[in-house]
C-alpha cells in the first residue's frame, strides 16, 4: 500500500503548472488602488444630490404638509448594493432633508411620498465618505407648485 | 492592514494560491482572476482574518476555494460537490501525455476531494491546515483524500499499469 501511494505520489508530480505570473501583482495592486475611486466618485453624487436638495429647499419654501410621520425609533436601512458597515468600521449619523427622487434612484421603496417631496432622514455616513444606511425621521410632501 | 504587511502577504501565499486554483479550475485565467479576489477580500475586511484561527495562507485558501466552488455551481447547479462513488473506467492513454492525462484525471475527480488531494499531495499542506482551510472536520479530509486516491488508481490504471511494469512489478 505504501509503495502504491509512493508510485501514486510520483505519478502526480508529472503534471506541473506554473507560479503566478510576475504582471499579478502589478495588477492585483491596481485594482487595490481602483478601488477607492467608485467610492469617491458615488460621495460625490451624495454631495450633489444633498447641494441641490438644500437649494431646492431654500429657493422654493413651498407650503408642505406632514403626511407621514416615521417613529424616530426606526432601524436603518441599508442603501441597496452598498456594503454595510463592518465591525470594526465607524461612521457618523448626519441629519438631512433629502429629495424623495433621489431615494427612490437610490433604490428605497418609498410607496405613501411624493416623488417630487423631501424627507428628513438619518444618513449613516462611513470613512470613506460614503453613505451607507439611511433612516427616515420625518417625511414632508410638497408639489413644488406651491398649491 | 498596511501596504507593507499586504505585498508581503501577497508575495508569500499567491504561488500556493495560484497553483491550487490553477489545478482546481485548469484555467489559468481563473487561476489569476481567484489570486486577485482573495487579496481584495484580504485588504477590504482584514478584519475577518483571525490569526488566532490559523495561518493567513489557510485564510486565504478558505478564500480562494470558497470562489472556485461557487463558480463551479454555478455552472453545474444540479452536480453534488461530492459524490461517494467511484469514478468510471481509465481512459485511453495517448502516447507521450502524461501530464495531461494526470490533469484530466484530477479534473475529473468530485471537487471536495479534488481539492483536499491537491492541498495534500501538490502543496504538502498538513491535513489539519487542510481542514482549516476547506471549514471541513479532520476526518471528513481523511476520507476525501481517501476516496480521492482510490479514484485516481482507477482513473490513471493505464499508466499506473505502465509503471509498474517499468518497474518490474508484473
Amino acid at each position: 500500500m505504501e509503495n502504491d501511494d509512493a508510485e501514486l505520489r510520483r505519478l502526480l508530480r508529472e503534471w506541473e503548472v506554473p507560479d503566478a505570473p510576475a504582471w499579478l501583482e502589478t495588477r492585483v495592486m491596481a485594482r487595490r488602488d481602483a478601488r477607492w475611486r467608485p467610492r469617491f466618485a458615488a460621495a460625490l453624487v451624495w454631495a450633489a444630490a444633498l447641494s441641490v436638495a438644500a437649494f431646492l429647499l431654500v429657493r422654493q419654501p413651498a407650503p408642505t404638509v406632514p403626511a407621514a410621520t416615521v417613529a424616530e425609533e426606526d432601524p436603518f436601512v441599508p442603501v441597496p448594493n452598498v456594503l454595510p458597515l463592518d465591525s470594526y468600521e465607524t461612521g457618523r449619523v448626519v441629519r438631512m432633508d433629502l429629495p424623495v427622487s433621489s431615494l427612490l434612484n437610490a433604490g428605497f421603496s418609498l410607496p405613501a411620498a411624493d416623488p417630487a417631496g423631501t424627507v428628513t432622514a438619518d444618513v449613516l455616513v462611513g470613512d470613506d465618505g460614503r453613505a451607507h444606511a439611511v433612516r427616515l425621521v420625518s417625511a414632508t410632501t410638497s408639489n413644488g407648485t406651491g398649491d | 492592514m498596511t501596504d507593507p504587511e499586504f505585498r508581503d502577504a501577497f508575495r508569500s501565499h499567491k504561488d500556493v494560491l495560484y497553483r491550487f486554483a490553477y489545478r482546481m479550475t485548469g484555467s489559468k485565467a481563473v487561476a489569476e482572476d481567484v489570486v486577485q479576489e482573495c487579496y481584495l477580500a484580504l485588504w477590504r475586511r482584514p478584519g475577518a482574518y483571525d490569526p488566532r484561527r490559523g495561518a493567513v495562507r489557510a485564510f486565504l485558501l478558505g478564500i480562494a476555494r470558497n470562489l472556485i466552488l461557487k463558480r463551479w455551481r454555478d455552472e453545474r447547479p444540479h452536480e453534488a460537490l461530492e459524490d461517494e462513488s467511484s469514478i468510471c473506467q481509465p481512459v485511453d492513454l495517448p502516447a507521450g501525455e502524461r501530464a495531461a492525462f494526470v490533469a484530466r484525471a484530477i479534473g475529473m475527480l468530485p471537487p471536495l476531494q479534488r481539492e483536499a488531494l491537491i492541498l495534500a499531495e501538490y502543496e504538502d499542506m498538513p491535513l489539519e491546515e487542510i481542514a482549516r482551510s476547506t471549514g471541513a472536520e479532520l476526518a471528513a479530509v481523511k476520507s476525501r483524500l481517501h476516496r480521492a486516491r482510490e479514484n485516481l488508481r482507477q482513473l490513471l490504471a493505464p499508466l499506473w499499469e505502465e509503471m509498474r511494469s517499468v518497474n518490474g512489478k508484473r
